[in-house]
C-alpha cells in the first residue's frame, strides 16, 4: 500500500505553468517540495489555486513560488543549481571520509540488540594485529579525500587498547606527513576506561562517545554485562567525570563526551526518563534513533523489536516533551535526527548523514573495517558478514587498492539501489529532496538491496519522522525552538572549523 | 499454486528478480507460452496451509510488481540517475590515477618513526594483551530466513 498522498477526485489541474514538483497532502495543508531543496507549506485552498494554474502574477503567493523553483518559465537556473549542489554537496565528494575500524569483536557486555554481535572476551582470536591495523591506516590514506575520520568500534575497542593507540599515532603521522585533515572518535561503553586512557584521548584529540539507553533499569535491561550484572552507573560516573575535566579546562570544550541511545521495545515507556537523564547528565544532544533488525537484532526481533509506526509514535511524543523543556526554559537539549533533517529541509544543506543522502553513504561516505582487514560498505554490511552472508564485502587491505573498491560490483550496486530516482515511490515522494534509502537495511528485510517501498519499515519511519518535523515547522510554538537548534548547532560547527590540515580535529 | 501473466506487462527479469527475492520461502518454476509466462509456486516448508500459500503467492505478485515497476521508473528516470551515479563514483574514485604516497611519508625520518610505533605497540601487545589463539571460525551460525522480520 502506497504511503503516497494523491489529489483529490475531481480536482482541477493545469500544470503546464508549473516546474516538475511533488507534494503532500498533510491532513488540512500540503507541503510541495522540489529537486533543489526548496518546500512551501501552503493551506489546500492555495494548494487548489496552485494547482489548478490560477496563481498568477499579482498573487501574493506568487513571488513564493518563483523564488523556490515551482514555476516553469522563471526558474533562476543558476541559483537553483547552486541551492542543489550546496544540498547534495556529498556528490561531489572524492571519496569517502568517515572509516569505520573494529579492532576486535571481544566484548564485557551482551546487548540484547548488538548489532555488532560480539564474542566472548576469551575470544582474542578477534583482535586486530597491528601488521593488520598498520595496512588499514595505509588503504584508509589511499581515500582521495582530504579529509579522514577515523572511528574505532567494536566489540569494545578499549580490549584492544593497543591496538587503539597504535592506530592513532599511526594515522596522525600520516595525516602530518600528508598534511591531511584528520578526526578521530572512539565509540565505546566506558566500562573499561581509567585516568591514563582518558589522558591519552585527550592528549590525542579522540572524541568519545558512548551508548546510554537511559534510566538504570531500562540501560541494564538492554545493555548488561556478560555473565550479568549492571553496567549503567559506570556509564554515568565516566560521563561526570570527563564533563568535569573538560569544563574545567578550555581547551578540551570540544571533547563533550556524546551519548547515543538505541531504541527498543524497552524503550517505549521511557521516553520522558530518558531524556531527564540526559539533561542532568548536562548532554548537549539526544539522538532518538531506530533499531535495525540488521545482524543479531534480527534473529532477536520478537524479543527487543517493535513495528515502525511503532518508533513514530515515540518518537514525536519523546521530542513533543524536549520541545516542551525547551519553550519552558527547564533546558536547551536538542534532539539530533531533528537536527539532521531541520539542517536539510531548512539551511538546504547535507549534515553528513550517511543514511539518509541519495546515494546512499555505503562507500561513497563511508567504510567498514573488520578486525581481519575486509573492507565492507558500512558497519552494517559488516554485520551481514558476521552472519555468514559476505554479499557487502568490496576488499581487504592487504590486497586491495583504492579504485578496486570503487570499481567493485558492489560498491556500484548499493549505489544504484540507493538513487532515489531508481526507486518506485520514492521518486514521487515529497521527502525525496532530503530523504535516503539503505541498501543493507533492504536487505535484511526484504532479501534485496532495492527493497519494496510500499512495505518497506524504513520508509514507514522515515516518512513518519519527516511528517513529524513537516508539521512542527508549521507550528510557530516548535519552529521558534527548532530555529534556535539550528543557530545553536551552526555556531558549534563554526567554532570547531579553527584547526589547521595536518593537525589532529575534534569530530 | 499457480499463475498466469502477460507478457505484454511483466517481464523475464522481473520475474527471475521476484523468484530470487522469494527464495527462502518458495520454489518457483517458470514455463512460458507465447503470449505468457505460466508460473508455478511451492511453499518450501513441507506442511504450510492453502490460506498461507495463498499469502505468500500474494507477496510474490506484490514482489513481481515492484521490480516490474522499478524497470519503469528506472527507464524513465535513466538520463538523471546515470548523471548522478557516475558524478559520485567518479568523484570517490579521485580520478583515473590514483595520487601517489605524500612526499613526507618517503624520509627516513618518517620511516624511522613508523618502525618504531610498530615496535612498541607489538610490545604493549605482548606486555598486556591475553595470548591470542587460533582463528576459531564464524561465532554466530547462519540466520533462519523466517527470523520473524
Amino acid at each position: 500500500m502506497s504511503r503516497l498522498t494523491a489529489l483529490a477526485n475531481g480536482a482541477a489541474v493545469e500544470t503546464g505553468a508549473l516546474a516538475a514538483f511533488n507534494f503532500r497532502d498533510m491532513g488540512g495543508w500540503h507541503l510541495i517540495t522540489n529537486e533543489w531543496g526548496q518546500f512551501l507549506m501552503l493551506s489546500s485552498e492555495d494548494f487548489d489555486r496552485f494547482m489548478a494554474g490560477k496563481v498568477v502574477a499579482g498573487d501574493p503567493l506568487y513571488p513564493e513560488l518563483e523564488s523556490r523553483g515551482f514555476l516553469k518559465a522563471r526558474l533562476d537556473f543558476k541559483q537553483l543549481a547552486a541551492n542543489y549542489v550546496k544540498k547534495n554537496s556529498f556528490q561531489w565528494f572524492p571519496g569517502p571520509s568517515l572509516h569505520m575500524i573494529v579492532v576486535t569483536l571481544r566484548c564485557n557486555q551482551k546487548c540484547q540488540y548488538c548489532h555488532s554481535s560480539v564474542v566472548d572476551p576469551s575470544r582474542t582470536d578477534t583482535d586486530m594485529d597491528v601488521e593488520t591495523a598498520r595496512k588499514t591506516v595505509d588503504f584508509i590514506f589511499q581515500t582521495p579525500n582530504p579529509t579522514i575520520c577515523i572511528e574505532f568500534q567494536g566489540g569494545e575497542p578499549l580490549l584492544n587498547w593497543p591496538v587503539v593507540k597504535f592506530i592513532t599515532e599511526y594515522a596522525q603521522a600520516k595525516a602530518k606527513a600528508g598534511n591531511r585533515k584528520l578526526l578521530m572518535a572512539l565509540v565505546c561503553n566506558f566500562t573499561l576506561m581509567t585516568e591514563d586512557k582518558l589522558d591519552f584521548l585527550f592528549d590525542h584529540h579522540v572524541s568519545i562517545c558512548t551508548s546510554l539507553d537511559g534510566p538504570a533499569e531500562l540501560h541494564n535491561k538492554n545493555r548488561p554485562f556478560l555473565g550479568g550484572g549492571e553496567a549503567q552507573q559506570k556509564v554515568v560516573h565516566w560521563l561526570e567525570k570527563i564533563q568535569e575535566r573538560c569544563s574545567a579546562d578550555v581547551k578540551k570544550k570540544y571533547y563533550l563526551p556524546g551519548a547515543l541511545m538505541t531504541t527498543t521495545r524497552f524503550s517505549m515507556d521511557y521516553g520522558p526518563q530518558i531524556v531527564d537523564l540526559y539533561v542532568k547528565l548536562g548532554l548537549e544532544q539526544i539522538f532518538l534513533r531506530p533499531l535495525s533488525p540488521i545482524g543479531y537484532a534480527k534473529r532477536v526481533w520478537k524479543d527487543v523489536g517493535y513495528e515502525s509506526d511503532e518508533f513514530v509514535r515515540f518518537y514525536e511524543k519523546t521530542l513533543d516533551y524536549i520541545i516542551d523543556l525547551n519553550v519552558s526554559g527547564k533546558s536547551d537539549i536538542m534532539e539530533r535526527m531533528a537536527l539532521i533533517l531541520l539542517s536539510k529541509v531548512v539551511k538546504g544543506e547535507d549534515p553528513g548523514f550517511m543514511d539518509l543522502r541519495s546515494p546512499a553513504g555505503a562507500v561513497l561516505g563511508c567504510l567498514a573495517y573488520n578486525y581481519n582487514g575486509e573492507i565492507f560498505v558500512s558497519d552494517e554490511g559488516r554485520m551481514v558478514d558476521h552472519q555468514g552472508d559476505p554479499i557487502f564485502k568490496v576488499g581487504d587491505v592487504a590486497k586491495s587498492d583504492w579504485t578496486s573498491v570503487i570499481d567493485h560490483p558492489t560498491t556500484r550496486a548499493c549505489v544504484t539501489a540507493s538513487t532515489l530516482d531508481n526507486q518506485p515511490m520514492c521518486h514521487q515522494c515529497a521527502f525525496k529532496p532530503y530523504c535516503g534509502v539503505e541498501p543493507v537495511f533492504h536487505y535484511e528485510t526484504q532479501k534485496s538491496v532495492f527493497g519494496q517501498m510500499p512495505t518497506s519499515g524504513w520508509c514507514v519511519s522515515h516518512m513518519g519522522v519527516f511528517d513529524v518535523i513537516f508539521r512542527k515547522l508549521r507550528d510557530p510554538r516548535a519552529r521558534k525552538v527548532l530555529d534556535k537548534w539550528l543557530e545553536r548547532d551552526q555556531c558549534r560547527w563554526q567554532e570547531s572549523e579553527t584547526v589547521p590540515a595536518g593537525q589532529p580535529e575534534v569530530v | 499454486m499457480k499463475l498466469v501473466l502477460t507478457k505484454k506487462i511483466y517481464s523475464k527479469d522481473a520475474l527471475l528478480i521476484a523468484a530470487q527475492v522469494l527464495s527462502p520461502k518458495l520454489n518457483v518454476y517458470l514455463d512460458e507460452t507465447k503470449s505468457s509466462y505460466e508460473v508455478t509456486l511451492e511453499a518450501k516448508r513441507k506442511d504450510v496451509e492453502a490460506a498461507k500459500l495463498q499469502a505468500l503467492a500474494g507477496e510474490f505478485a506484490n514482489e513481481l510488481l515492484n521490480q516490474e515497476y522499478r524497470f519503469i521508473v528506472g527507464r524513465f528516470n535513466a538520463k538523471i540517475s546515470s548523471l548522478i551515479i557516475t558524478q559520485t563514483l567518479m568523484a570517490a574514485r579521485g580520478g583515473e590515477t590514483p595520487a601517489a604516497p605524500p612526499a613526507g611519508e618517503s624520509t627516513p625520518e618518517f620511516k624511522k618513526l613508523v618502525s618504531d610505533l610498530v615496535k612498541n605497540a607489538e610490545a604493549e601487545v605482548a606486555r598486556t594483551m591475553p595470548k591470542k589463539i587460533p582463528h576459531q571460525g564464524n561465532p554466530l551460525p547462519p540466520v533462519k530466513e523466517d527470523a520473524g522480520v
